[in-house]
């Protein structure tokens, strides 16, 4: 499967560094998962989620590529997360959680064998390394490894291994990137970093996001200050978009709900009528069913996650927490299943008796006389007189109706 | 002022779908059906609800106050208090964190917030004595 294409619209990067010549001879292996304890939102790895229109894994691609960097292989523990990531420039696989570290070590032999460094990344954190910087202090110190560190001195696992070294390598990859055997130089890097681990840093990235404290940009149009809206979004005129907000592509907000506080609806999520998205995420493909209150949460999967409480929880009723569907076929199956719906009535009225007209009478109002002259009895007609079920005849053949 | 009447502590099952509501309900009904019913609800089992649940524990409150009763919630598991957060429910009910606080809560009179506009002397005499 390849990886890194990038969509007509922006991809979110405020100011992107120029494609670096002197990084021709480097490659990169993004390695996604791994530790599969953490970082995993409903058994997928917090990367592959989108944040503000792209997830991580595209927008981490996206640096390696304005970086310069050539080649790049991605591996994940994971199957990615419909629809996948599609592009053209790079390899993507999956390995088993029990075969991953040997996988990436073979992918990182053959990525090292046409270029002088390689840069290893696992997702895992949202680290904005300047990577030209780290590569340069890597041939300058001739270290075999260099490992970036953030500012507060956490250990984040960008790794840049030169391909001479290979049993260094290995060690490391083996030993799951922990450098305990290893001898490593630091990077020191004073980008912004989100180490991701649980669903609430997830949230607090997109907040970050929207006061401008990293790179990630929402990819869409800035409809009024602080609220994009993606391509094919179709939001109700009584709903509300408060800002900071993002609406993704192809979402559907439904009347009289409430988006606001820093929250964001990926791509294909809806909200159904009434309901307040109120600083929370909402995943792709996810449905909020109709008059809830989402608040400080995490939603998507079929799954909260309550900031608030710390807990995630599975919700199984579609009417609160559903997925929505974009396949081709979804339209044809909701008129089929609209039409279906139609046929006990049409089946019942086709096989009902033929209604029949009732017999125009003779009113007899129209001939009763109601002259004082012509008022006699014997002139009004005899029919008038003994039909009992008169009132009840004209009352079914209107009211009825 | 202490009350006289019961307060029945029931104990919500894990799941709380439309299938286990309807036969919960049947189990509650004779409980609801008793004149100013005091009925606490502990929900530390419950793993699942749904909207079905929820219209259920609703069902009770109204059946309650109908009868000039109270329903109160204890015990919330963590799926429980996400749920009734997220349709809104959960500020229709009193809540405690356990079956004894709610059933001790049917003790006083002036449910809780009156007490806080109209404090009862004597009460307040009584927790000075336990403070000194």
């Amino acid at each position: 499967m390849d990886l890194g294409g990038r969509n007509s619209e922006s991809s979110g990067f405020s100011d992107l560094t120029p494609p670096a010549s002197g990084l021709r001879g480097v490659r990169a292996l993004v390695l996604v998962g791994g530790k599969p304890e953490i970082e995993r939102f409903g058994e997928f790895p917090l990367a592959q989620f989108d944040v503000l229109g792209r997830s991580v894994l595209m927008r981490t691609l996206d640096r390696i590529r304005a970086a310069g960097i050539g080649e790049t292989a991605v591996l994940s523990d994971t199957e990615p997360l419909p629809p996948g990531p599609e592009s053209v420039s790079c390899k993507f696989s999956v390995a088993k959680p029990e075969c991953f570290w040997n996988e990436a070590l073979r992918l990182f032999r053959s990525l090292s064998r046409h270029s002088e460094c390689v840069l290893v990344f696992r997702l895992g954190a949202w680290a904005e390394v300047d990577l030209t910087a780290m590569l340069n202090e890597q041939q300058r110190s001739g270290a075999a490894i260099m490992r970036a560190h953030s500012r507060r001195g956490e250990a984040l696992d960008v790794f840049a291994i030169s391909s001479g070294s290979q049993s260094e390598a290995a060690a490391l990859l083996r030993g799951e990137l922990r450098n305990e055997r290893v001898a490593v130089a630091v990077h020191k890097s004073y980008g912004y970093v989100n180490l991701l681990l649980t669903p609430a840093d997830l949230r607090i990235l997109t907040l970050d996001a929207f006061a401008r404290d990293c790179e990630i940009r929402p990819c869409g149009r800035e409809l009024r200050p602080g609220v994009w809206i993606g391509s094919g979004a179709r939001v109700h005129r009584r709903a509300r978009i408060l800002a900071p907000s993002f609406i993704g592509r192809f979402c559907k907000v439904h009347r009289a709900a409430i988006v606001t506080r820093g929250s964001s609806l990926e791509h294909h999520a809806e909200v159904d009528c009434a309901t307040v998205i109120d600083n929370s995420s909402v995943l792709a493909y996810t449905r909020v069913g109709a008059g809830l209150d989402v608040e400080c949460s995490l939603v998507g999967l079929n799954q909260v996650h309550s900031l608030q409480r710390n807990t995630t929880v599975v919700i199984e009723d579609p009417h609160l927490i559903g997925t929505t569907t974009t396949h081709f076929s979804a339209p044809l199956l909701s008129a089929a299943r609209w039409c279906v719906s139609l046929m006990p009535g049409m089946l019942r009225k086709l096989l009902s008796e033929p209604r029949t007209e009732p017999v125009a009478r003779d009113r007899p109002e129209a001939i009763v006389p109601s002259t004082p002259a012509l008022s006699d009895s014997s002139l009004a007609p005899v029919e008038s007189q003994t039909d009992p079920y008169r009132e009840m005849a004209e009352t079914r053949r209107y009211g009825n109706e | 002022m202490e009350t006289s009447r019961p307060v029945v502590v029931k104990r919500v099952p894990e799941s709380l779908n439309l299938k286990q509501a309807r036969v919960f309900l049947e189990e509650v009904r004779p409980l609801l059906e008793h004149d100013r019913p005091q009925l606490v609800f502990d929900l530390s089992l419950v793993h699942r609800i749904d909207a079905a649940g929820v219209d259920l524990l609703l069902y009770c409150m109204q059946e309650a106050a109908r009868r000039d009763g109270d329903l109160k919630l204890a015990s919330l598991s963590p799926h429980a208090q996400v749920v009734l957060d997220l349709t809104r429910t959960g500020r229709l009910f009193e809540i405690f964190a356990s079956s004894a606080d709610a059933v001790r809560s049917f003790g006083g009179y002036l449910p809780n917030m009156v007490r806080q506009f109209h404090p009862d002397p004597e009460l307040e005499a009584k927790d000075g004595r336990k403070a000194a």
